[in-house]
């Protein structure tokens, strides 16, 4: 048996998350929201998800066709939300 | 991803297998996002009022806690590929023990929300927040479920035999659930606030 490793890059990874998670909720609390807070928002969100997917589930050294289908999630997920907030925002 | 030294042929089968379930059952989550915020386009004020109604910090808290036990998942798998069958089942328990502080804030909000007199139909924003809510936690209570099973048989079996692909397969369903929640908590909580 191996000792595991004590201290392993998704150790940083987590605290990079912590951190983003705080920021989202701060963002609103802001006082003056602006256009910019749903995007801002939503990419902190991508981000995040990208943390999980490349560090946590290792998907960062999977076949790149596992790759591009989790990205492209991401970018869609995203970007459909901001999108459409976006749109409901100019109406 | 199935790539211990032990792992095998079984495991490298089921990661690809697993995946292919995550995808599949996050794209159906993606039609769920596209329609609320299609259906959020025609009723913006009552969205955004709705959302005000929600406890932005309860929402915070539970995506720690599922960043903070999907975090000691990767820790079990680290241990499992070392062979540390103690360590494995340590940071197992840690994840469900953390992970199910996640059912304590949800179903005290479920209860706050329902002493309210708020349920699925107050209004559309609502229905969207218990559905999707609600299909989520389905997906954790699975995801509670092999963690229950991994702990279990890390106590009976080696962690870096046929069990590994397991623990690696379930870690990854388990970040599924993660990964799902830090998109549900900016777009059912934060952007009505926005």
């Amino acid at each position: 048996v191996k000792p595991a490793p004590r201290f392993i890059v998704a150790d940083a990874v987590w605290v990079a998350l912590v951190l983003a998670t705080l920021a989202s909720t701060r963002l609103v609390e802001l006082p003056h929201a602006s256009r910019w807070t749903v995007p801002l928002l939503m990419v902190l969100a991508a981000l995040k998800v990208h943390g999980v997917v490349a560090h946590f589930m290792e998907l960062n050294t999977a076949p790149r066709l596992w790759r591009l289908a989790f990205g492209a999630w991401i970018v869609v997920c995203t970007t459909l939300i901001a999108a459409l907030h976006s749109t409901a925002a100019s109406h | 991803l199935g790539s211990g030294p032990a792992s095998g042929a079984s495991a490298q089968t089921r990661a690809p297998a697993i995946l292919t379930f995550i995808i599949a059952d996050m794209l159906a989550f993606l039609v769920l996002f596209g329609l609320f915020m299609s259906s959020r386009t025609g009723q913006v004020a009552l969205f955004d009022r709705s959302a005000a109604q929600l406890d932005a910090s309860l929402g915070m808290l539970n995506t720690l806690i599922l960043l903070t036990s999907g975090w000691q998942v990767v820790h079990a798998v680290h241990a499992a590929r070392a062979g540390d069958a103690p360590g494995t089942r340590r940071r197992i328990g840690l994840a469900l023990l953390v992970g199910a502080c996640f059912a304590v804030t949800k179903l005290i909000e479920y209860h706050e929300k329902a002493s309210h007199g708020i349920n699925l139909l107050t209004n559309d924003f609502f229905m969207f927040y218990f559905v999707l809510t609600g299909m989520h936690f389905l997906h954790y209570l699975i995801g509670v479920v092999l963690l229950v099973f991994l702990w279990l048989k890390a106590g009976t079996e080696a962690v870096d035999g046929p069990l590994l692909g397991w623990i690696e397969s379930g870690g990854l369903y388990w970040h599924m659930v993660d990964l799902l929640w830090i998109v549900l908590f900016p777009m059912l909580y934060l952007i009505g606030r926005a």
